[in-house]
């Protein structure tokens, strides 16, 4: 299986119509998910969020001083480059891709369902990891859940959601192989660096794919 | 078999058409879409999109909004009523004639 593989075209497919139909799919995946696949648009905001974490653990690990004056930078100064930042990736999907306007909320209750279970999800299983230990990373396993969740639902055209599932499945199982779970560290590493980590790496290949696909679906015209 | 060539011919022509069905299947997926964006989703030139939005919106099935954003001019589609529910009936059709063209294949290979 390959990451964003445009729709081979064989003759058996072509006379059952197979390769029509899965372009046409990809079509309606690509579209209903436009603006999610634009995924550098949140990165900056990440990114800030990430650094102001990564500080934080600075000072808690005993860097301390620097942590502090890192933050008072990165605050200010940097929302309003994180603000700057956003505008000028926006113009530029703009510019690029287009502008696609989602359908109504009422039609799509069943993603809002879905991501503030999610949401309530993932605090349960933080407050769980650090509270009991188990031989198992359970933020990881319910993240690899919402991957898996979300390549099943975009008619598993969005390959990287499974790929990354698989992957924080191997992560959860770290602490069988004789990683340790205890210590602030690993607080700070599950409920902040860790799941920020993840959605810069979903918004990254986000973009990827929407460049593939869109690449992808040219071809298939011409 | 009958019944499916029939249904196949009842097909309606101008949803039907690849790159129209390409169009409104786009845009039954957003709530409208502009112009730049349907050409990537769909790798039509500027020239035959526009040929087929035109097609389109004769037809009742999708609304053509033109409006400026800044300096630039925009090109904004969204379907219509009508348009959305042609679409979701040529898909259900459509699902259905792919159903029945697995079967033959079955069938056939027996």
């Amino acid at each position: 299986m390959k990451l964003f593989e445009p729709t081979k075209h064989t003759d058996a497919g072509r006379q059952s119509g197979e390769g029509t139909m899965e372009d046409l799919k990809r079509i309606k995946v690509v579209t209903a998910h436009y603006h999610s696949l634009q995924g550098l648009r949140t990165l900056p905001f990440l990114i800030w969020v990430l650094l102001i974490n990564i500080t934080d653990a600075g000072e808690i690990m005993g860097i301390r001083g620097m942590g502090l004056d890192l933050r008072c930078l990165l605050v200010v100064p940097g929302l309003g480059l994180v603000w700057a930042l956003s505008r000028w990736i926006g113009a530029y999907y703009d510019r690029a891709f287009g502008q696609v306007e989602r359908l109504p909320s009422h039609r799509r209750s069943l993603e809002w369902l879905a991501t503030i279970l999610f949401g309530i999800i993932v605090f349960i299983s933080i407050w769980i990891d650090g509270l009991l230990r188990l031989p198992v990373i359970v933020t990881s396993l319910v993240l690899a859940a919402a991957m898996a969740y979300f390549w099943w639902t975009s008619h598993r055209f969005l390959t990287h959601y499974l790929v990354l599932a698989a992957f924080l499945v191997g992560l959860a199982l770290l602490p069988l192989l004789g990683v340790p779970i205890d210590g602030r560290w690993y607080d700070h590493f599950v409920s902040y660096v860790f799941i920020l980590g993840v959605f810069i790496v979903v918004c990254v290949l986000n973009h990827i794919a929407l460049v593939r696909n869109v690449k992808a679906l040219s071809q298939v015209a011409s | 078999m009958t019944e499916a060539f029939e249904a196949l011919a009842g097909l309606d022509k101008v949803v039907h058409e690849p790159a129209r069905l390409a169009l409104l299947t786009a845009l039954s997926a957003c709530r409208s879409a502009d112009f730049l964006s349907l050409q990537r989703l769909t790798g039509l030139t500027k020239g035959n999109l526009s040929t087929h939005l035109s097609k389109l919106e004769e037809a009742g099935l999708v609304e053509i909004e033109k409006q400026f954003i800044g300096k630039k001019p925009n090109t904004l589609v969204r379907l219509t009523v009508e348009g959305r529910t042609a679409i979701e009936q040529h898909w259900q059709a459509l699902e259905r004639l792919h159903r029945d063209a697995q079967q033959w294949q079955v069938d056939g290979s027996q």
